[in-house]
């Protein structure tokens, strides 16, 4: 959640997109952007609620449209990397 | 008291430092950056005199110094219209009490709004409109999409705020936070980047929070839906 990937998230939005899951070693985090951010339909759990009911994220199918972000990140990184 | 107020911007050179009426006479306070409060107090001391009225509210007038150990609590009122960075501060303060009342009345208020809404068709209150966005046909009510196309995600998120929300607006995204992700977003030219909602998922575990992300737990449904949000 914290690096600076703006180029990436312009690019899944450009791809018609409306944001992305990232995984992390114990949990998953899903990213909103842009006008399906405004509002999202939410219910209030109170305090202390740490989601142990919920289910377990499924893992990530992978359209051609993902493939050519990811395909993008890799260009770009290459691009950064020389 | 426009003499005195002169005088404050004559010797600090800024206007910051206002004469404020109270109920027993004036006070003026120093949040001037690297102006320092002893500096403050004795040169205000030493302009102070001079420039005083003689009476106020027909009593006499005496000057005292005073110093408080908080911090000058502010809110910018054009990013944060509902008093974002007040409830921000509150959160900090350990005291979950008030915050508990601020969002009881904020209730109770929001109901009343609703109540005149719907019975004089007044048009949109804040809740009014997220309720209606989420509901429309870019966004099917109840589930939002992150895939163009049908059955790439149905995930069950939870977003953390400050406060009981209905509905998580992502324009108000990074209210209260400090360092780092408020430079990036300040430097985040597509202005679409700008409005954005994080959730976490879990992956068999539960959700495991940031400190800074608020104590209220919302669970939020991010589901692709039959339409597209964009046209690739």
């Amino acid at each position: 959640m914290g690096a600076d990937n703006t180029a990436f998230e312009t690019a899944v939005l450009d791809a018609g997109f409306a944001g992305y899951v990232v995984r992390t070693e114990r949990q998953a985090v899903a990213v909103v952007l842009g006008e399906a951010a405004s509002a999202v339909p939410a219910e209030n759990k109170g305090v202390n609620y740490r989601g142990a009911d919920l289910p377990a994220t499924p893992p990530a199918v992978l359209t051609e449209k993902a493939k050519a972000v990811q395909a993008f990140m890799r260009t770009r990184a290459c691009r950064l990397a020389r | 008291m426009t003499s005195l107020y002169a005088a404050v911007h004559a010797e600090f050179g800024t206007w910051d430092i206002a004469p404020g009426f109270t109920d027993a006479g004036a006070r003026l306070l120093n949040f001037v950056e690297g102006l320092s409060n002893a500096d403050f107090q004795q040169r205000m001391t030493r302009l102070y005199w001079p420039h005083s009225p003689t009476t106020f509210g027909g009593g006499s007038v005496t000057w005292r110094g005073f110093r408080s150990d908080g911090n000058y609590l502010s809110n910018n009122w054009q990013e944060n219209p509902n008093g974002e960075g007040y409830q921000a501060t509150i959160t900090g303060s350990g005291r979950p009490d008030i915050q508990a009342r601020a969002a009881g009345l904020r209730a109770r208020v929001a109901a009343v709004n609703k109540q005149f809404a719907d019975k004089y068709a007044w048009g949109s209150t804040q809740s009014g409109r997220a309720e209606r966005a989420a509901g429309d046909g870019r966004q099917g009510r109840g589930g939002v999409e992150l895939s163009p196309k049908q059955g790439q995600l149905n995930l069950v998120g939870v977003h953390y705020s400050a406060e009981p929300r209905e509905a998580i607006n992502g324009s108000y995204f990074g209210t209260g936070m400090k360092g780092a992700e408020v430079e990036r977003g300040a430097r985040r030219k597509d202005v679409r980047l700008k409005t954005r909602v994080y959730a976490y998922a879990s992956t068999g575990s539960g959700v495991y929070p940031e400190k800074y992300v608020g104590g209220q737990a919302h669970v939020v449904q991010l589901r692709t839906s039959t339409t597209p949000t964009a046209t690739p």
